[in-house]
């Protein structure tokens, strides 16, 4: 295959990634400033201008409130656009390529629709219907076709009918209600929300530090590698859950806190990762061939390093996002999460106890996070094969 | 993390008679509770009522806020406007809003204990009504009840004074809990919860006196200053003579209490535990698990195990510092204290019978039959005299039960009899659980009473794993382990089997070959262990009670408990962050908030029917509730 | 530099980071009020006392009255000395709270530790052998179920059903069985199975990739041209070069998944083991324990990175010592 196509993908994939500051500009970086301007600016009218308790977009009369993790899901967003789709709209040839290599993984076709059900729900569903709403006496719905002993919901309190001593589910709540009445399917959607907002955002934490910290290191040797690597011994051995434990104890966290504490220390083993691969790599003898005809350091880093060690790379992401969103769910179950964030965790919390009974409130958010969580890995592990040409050739 | 009841023994009140909160920790007392039936609110605001007219509401000797006609957004937005114009601050209502002298939506915080979900419903369902009664906009915040109570509950005393009623009042000996008068902020800002409820105390409202003596009563963390004379009238309860002067006395302050809501008084409900179907004894009663040593199962033979289960472990079973109900039943097994209750709330002397002339001097007489582990050999009066007096009484020990036997003159009289002297008489001296004594060997205690230290005393081994019990519990402890609970052995020398006092069975128990309590923390475990027979009595949650009651495998109880669900409002500076002023201060504000929250759907919805509507600080069972006939 | 010199450099290194935590974790809480004085004043107030009297000989006896760098050192011998305090929360020395809570814990994590290993890169490399054939597909299908379903999620499921439907494991963990009996396996068997389902897939997704590029490396073409039996091919040539890039990972997958699982696995199923001890104590505020717990986690985990790099160059020759 053609040097010139695949550098020109890779390059583009690992600009995605690192954002590093030693490139020059690119339009797609120009389009990431131009983006990030208008969120940056709302962000600090919200913060300077209006009071803590009025709404983001109180001015076009919305009750729409952004908080600080709404902003870094802005940005993360943005950086997506412009690092990952965008240059796929713009090399159409090698999209159509990459994207028959992938079609022939058909978990991570259908992988690839779930996720994009989660992301658009994630993103549009908040705006398009109202949060769920806590209504005592609807609590314990069952989902539409089935239904629930009267025992738990009697007839005063279905919302069905009750048909010999059993309360039916309606389209009403199409998912059934929790105890308090609030309707499951649409706190499955707002946990989208969420759960698109840990993952976006820690991976873009993560990959960042971990991409710069793993070549920097491999690359510039002696002291920094030392001194780099030292660091990551640290953060490796930094018990991150009990350490976010210690927070939660001493001073309290809500996501925001979870987000920044588990994406600061969860680079470390894509740090290592990283470094060892391009040891390798950059003993190959192509590299050699290239410092010899000159290409500095930058620029052996940019072409060889980095797409040798993308496919590592992605492994080691796809295997973090589904890390991330497991441990706010166990929080959440542990009673430590944030109560106030509606995210599957929550919802599975709260209906642990009533899993004899009413086991949807359990069973919807648990399934969908067990899909989410598969579709990730199904997804990168499809990705991997697309993107690791070495492989490629070899089958063929 | 739910709390689930204790079970099946003589406890409650009695180890946790210091305990003022129901929900502190994970060794806090239950929140799932429900109470006789549905009839929650049937009685009508018998005192006056009012007829919701939009002028002239009358609010009445006994109100009876949030249901009927003393519920709804009329009266909670005429309570409002009248809270209103007694403000100094511009506050009123825009359309459906309520706003501020700004202009602003006026928006509150309510705080509800984190993990509870009994909690978390109120909270959410508080918001709701506030919003549609009352136009407040309520934002719901999860809290852990443990950082609740040190940064939010409490402040660093600081004392002061205040105007309270037209009069100079100083706070001379402030508390974290109440640091001072409503100027005295607490630590952090805080606008309403639900993380706590309160003991009641329904068989002595005397101890009452710490929430609402006056504004500077030892627990008020709310700063609520009452406009009623609350100090004569306890003063009067102390005094009173007779039962009927004491009741007259706390009618009229509960029927106070009712009218000023110092805390928006909610719900009151009952432990619902299940039993094994087989075991006779529990009741439906106040003092349900006083009689256990004639529990059985089946025949009144000796057999088996009673197996109970525990939410939480046990920080300690040292007998001078638990003051956890938990650990409490758990030290019940082994030790019995000074008396207890029967069905019919009367005095059963257990280790010793106390009775009294006036009410100021009280005699203790010891039954002759109590006897240490070797080698501290009988019990006599000398132990409990030598307890009291050099470790309740010290000034190092702080035990737990220290503050009960203050200004408490002990003497011993006999060598199975001594005296005490109250500073003030209390007829209902025995109902506050103060004289309530664990019998502690005095030459167990001397040592550490000669070099005051307390953490040698905390952590004795001999007082920790309870060897030292002799005959003086129905068990003897086998085993504490700290993870798992306790396991027990029967005691064949139980004295208990030896009096002539009680049902006839107490000779020949207690009944079982064994017992233990195991720590099991989750809920849906406790509930399968009830089921599969693994345990003898687990505590139910309300929306399970009625699968539960026709479930063959499990008997369910309603037992009542002292402890009342409420939404605290902080009338102290720091208590109302939405604007100037602070309008929680003011008596209609409080009614307004209590006739803005519907009790009915809240009892319907939440508890399932399983609870009682709370209208002043006593349950209905109470002989000193107000009204009703 | 030789092997011996660079074990001890490298437990030193250990050494300097578990120093390193420890001095965060003083940090930490150093910065916060202490809860421990607060509930003294709660307490002698409850109790007719003065609260800021009390506050004050709180603070004195704890030693917080002292200047930061005394308490530091001072704290610094306790820690390195095992003298961690007594737990007020469960009546007992820190030490043997964690102790009894270790016990409990490695019940399950030794049988579990041992499954993972074992059975992770050996169907790793099987699946990668059997590259896109059904096998594969059905390994890789287990081991993503196995890594996509959560622990808790799945561990309450399943206790539900043997538990309390079929009524073939207890629902109220025993404490008191012997460690090696029927009944103690019995009721460890479901949550040593969802522990090794949940550790299991990552491990086999890394070996199954890492072996994938080896078996189509040359040395593999030259073994298999030069009749070694593919058995022994796999092991001498897939097996071990895949163990390298491996353990890099699977060490702190067991690690990231120990502190985690322990907690969540003993509360779903009421073990009494170190994640309860930890999780007790956070609720019920008892600094000393929960300091205690964090350290005994830290030195856990520094320990269990100091095994993975001496296995890591034990491992891969190419990597001489300088290198590191």
């Amino acid at each position: 295959m053609g040097t010139q196509r695949s550098d020109r993908f890779d390059e583009v994939e690992w600009d995605e990634i690192s954002r590093s500051r030693w490139f020059e500009p690119s339009r797609n970086t120009l389009g990431v400033v131009l983006c990030t301007l208008p969120i940056a600016v709302l962000g600090f009218y919200d913060w300077q201008v209006l009071g803590e308790r009025t709404a983001t977009f109180a001015f076009v009369g919305t009750e729409w409130d952004l908080g600080g993790i709404d902003y870094l899901f802005g940005f993360t967003l943005v950086l997506f656009a412009f690092y990952l789709v965008a240059p796929l709209y713009q090399n159409p040839r090698m999209t159509r390529y990459y994207w028959r290599q992938f079609k022939r993984n058909r978990p991570a076709v259908v992988s690839l629709g779930w996720l994009g059900v989660v992301f658009v729900g994630g993103l549009f569903g908040p705006l398009v219907m109202s949060a769920p709403e806590q209504s005592v006496l609807t609590g314990y719905q069952p989902p539409v076709f089935l239904s629930i002993d009267a025992a738990y919901v009697d007839a005063q309190t279905c919302v069905g009918d009750v048909v010999s001593g059993r309360c039916q589910g309606t389209w009403q709540h199409p998912l059934g209600t929790t105890q308090g009445g609030k309707d499951v399917l649409a706190s499955i959607i707002y946990g989208m929300t969420i759960s698109m907002q840990i993952a976006f955002i820690t991976t873009t934490i993560v990959a960042a530090i971990g991409v710069s910290v793993g070549t920097v290191s491999a690359y510039a040797g002696g002291w920094v590698d030392e001194t780099l690597m030292r660091l990551v011994d640290v953060v490796l051995s930094f018990p991150t859950l009990l350490m976010f434990l210690l927070i939660l104890y001493i001073y309290g966290a809500g996501l925001g806190m979870f987000i920044l504490i588990f994406s600061l220390f969860a680079w470390g083993g894509t740090a290592r990762y990283v470094r060892s691969k391009s040891l390798s790599v950059s003993e190959a003898e192509y590299v050699m061939a290239g410092r010899l005809s000159g290409a500095n350091t930058t620029q052996v880093v940019r072409r060889h390093v980095v797409p040798n060690t993308a496919s590592s790379i992605i492994t080691q992401l796809t295997l973090l996002v589904p890390g991330f969103l497991l441990a706010e769910a166990q929080l959440a179950f542990l009673g430590l999460g944030d109560s106030e964030v509606p995210s599957w965790g929550q919802l599975i919390s709260a209906g642990q106890s009533d899993l004899s009974f009413a086991p949807w409130i359990v069973l919807a958010p648990g399934f969908v996070l067990f899909l989410t969580i598969l579709a990730f890995n199904f997804l990168g592990d499809a990705l991997l094969d697309a993107l690791n040409p070495e492989a490629e050739a070899e089958t063929e | 993390m739910s709390r689930q009841p204790t079970i099946g023994s003589k406890t409650d009140g009695r180890v946790s008679r210091r305990r003022w909160l129901s929900a502190l920790g994970v060794t806090g007392l239950s929140a799932l509770a429900g109470c006789s039936g549905e009839e929650g609110d049937e009685g009508d605001t018998d005192g006056g009522g009012g007829d919701g007219g939009d002028t002239d509401l009358i609010i009445g000797e006994f109100p009876r806020f949030g249901v009927d006609d003393l519920y709804g957004e009329t009266v909670a937005r005429t309570l409002a406007r009248k809270a209103f114009e007694q403000s100094d601050h511009d506050y009123g209502f825009d359309g459906d809003d309520m706003v501020t002298p700004d202009g602003n939506q006026v928006e509150l915080d309510i705080y509800h204990s984190a993990g509870q979900e009994t909690s978390q419903l109120m909270a959410e369902y508080i918001g709701q009504e506030l919003e549609k009664n009352l136009g407040i906009v309520v934002s719901v915040e999860a809290i852990d009840g443990t950082r609740f109570n040190n940064e939010y509950w409490t402040a660093e005393p600081a004392g002061g004074t205040d105007t309270v009623n037209g009069e100079e009042i100083e706070w001379t000996r402030p508390t974290p809990q109440n640091p001072g008068p409503q100027s005295v902020a607490s630590n952090e800002a805080w606008d309403m919860s639900v993380v706590f409820g309160l003991n009641t105390y329904p068989l002595n409202p005397l101890t009452n006196e710490a929430f609402f003596d006056g504004a500077t009563a030892a627990y008020n963390p709310v700063g609520y200053y009452p406009e009623f004379d609350a100090t004569g009238l306890f003063e009067t309860a102390r005094q009173a003579t007779s039962r009927d002067g004491l009741r007259e006395a706390f009618v009229e302050i509960f029927e106070n209490l009712a009218r000023e809501q110092p805390y928006i008084m909610l719900v009151l409900g009952d432990d619902l535990v299940g039993y094994n179907p087989e075991l006779n004894g529990p009741s439906e009663n106040f003092s349900n698990g006083w009689d256990f040593p004639a529990w059985h199962v089946g025949d009144p033979t000796v057999s088996g195990s009673y197996d109970t289960v525990s939410a939480a472990g046990f920080s300690t079973l040292n007998p001078l510092y638990n003051t956890e109900a938990g650990a409490g039943t758990a030290v019940g097994r082994v030790l019995d204290q000074g008396y207890t209750f029967d069905d019919d709330q009367e005095y059963f002397p257990l280790l010793y019978d106390m009775s009294t002339e006036n009410g100021e001097v009280w005699t203790f007489d010891l039954r002759e039959n109590l006897t240490f582990s070797d080698p501290y050999g009988r019990v006599t009066a000398a132990d409990f005299v030598y307890l009291v007096q050099a470790v309740h009484q010290s000034d190092w020990a702080n035990t737990a039960a220290a503050l009960s036997w203050e200004g408490v003159e002990v003497e011993r009289t006999g060598e199975f009899s001594f005296q005490a002297t109250l500073e003030t008489p209390a007829l209902l001296w025995p109902q506050s659980y103060d004289p309530l004594l664990y019998p502690i060997p005095r030459a167990l205690l001397e040592p550490y009473v000669e070099s005051e230290d307390v953490e040698g005393l905390q952590q004795d081994e001999e007082l920790l794993e309870l060897q030292f019990s002799g005959n003086l519990g129905a068990f003897t402890l086998d085993e504490w382990n700290r993870g798992a609970g306790t396991t027990y052995t029967r005691n064949d020398e139980y004295y208990l089997r030896d009096i002539d006092e009680g049902p006839d069975r107490f000779a020949d128990g207690p009944f079982f070959e064994e017992a233990s309590i195991s720590v099991v923390e989750e809920q849906a475990s406790r509930l399968g262990a009830l089921e599969t027979g693994e345990a003898d009595a687990a505590g139910i949650p309300p929306e399970q009670f009625q699968s539960y009651e026709e479930n063959e495998d499990v008997t369910v109880r309603e037992i009542p408990t002292p402890y009342n669900r409420i939404l605290s409002v902080n009338q102290r500076a720091n208590g109302w962050q939405t604007g100037p002023g602070n309008p929680f201060q003011i008596t209609a504000f409080r009614q307004a908030l209590a006739a803005a929250i519907g009790k009915k759907d809240l009892i319907q919805g939440i508890y399932r029917g399983l609870a009682d509507a709370h209208f002043t600080w006593q349950p209905r069972w109470s002989t000193f509730y107000p009204g009703e006939e | 530099m030789g092997f011996g010199t660079y074990v001890t450099a490298r437990v030193m290194w250990a050494a300097v980071v578990s120093f390193i935590i420890v001095t965060i974790t003083f940090l930490l809480l150093a910065a916060a009020p202490n809860p421990d004085v607060q509930r003294a004043a709660t307490q002698a107030a409850l109790q007719g006392g003065d609260p800021a009297a009390a506050a004050e000989r709180a603070r004195e006896l704890r030693g917080l009255n002292e200047p930061l760098h005394v308490r530091y050192l001072d704290y610094l011998r306790s820690v390195y000395t095992l003298d961690w305090g007594w737990a007020d929360s469960r009546s007992q020395p820190v030490t043997t709270a964690l102790a009894e809570g270790l016990y409990y814990t490695a019940q399950y994590s030794v049988p579990w530790t041992i499954l993972t290993i074992l059975l992770g890169p050996l169907v790793g490399v099987y699946s990668a052998a059997n590259m896109y054939s059904w096998k594969d597909h059905l390994a890789t299908g287990f081991a993503f179920f196995g890594y996509a379903i959560p622990n808790f999620f799945f561990g309450i499921i399943l206790l539900l059903i043997f538990g309390v439907w079929l009524d073939v494991i207890p629902v109220v963990y025993d404490t008191s069985v012997p460690v090696f009996s029927v009944a103690n396996a019995v009721q460890l068997s479901i949550p040593v199975f969802v522990l090794v389902t949940g550790s299991i897939g990552a491990v086999m997704r890394v070996s199954r990739n890492e072996s994938a590029e080896f078996q189509h490396a040359a040395f593999m073409k030259t073994a298999k041209a030069k009749g070694v039996s593919p058995l022994r091919a796999y092991a001498y040539h897939v097996m071990r070069p895949t163990l390298v890039p491996l353990s890099t990972t699977i060490v702190g997958q067991l690690l990231a998944l120990f502190l985690g699982s322990s907690l969540l696995v003993e509360k779903v199923f009421g073990i009494p083991g170190l994640g309860r001890v930890t999780y007790n104590a956070l609720i019920a505020q008892d600094t000393n324990l929960v300091l205690g717990a964090t350290l005994a986690f830290t030195f856990i985990a520094v320990f269990g990175n100091l095994i993975e790099d001496l296995v890591f160059t034990v491992l891969d020759p190419r990597i001489s010592y300088d290198d590191r």
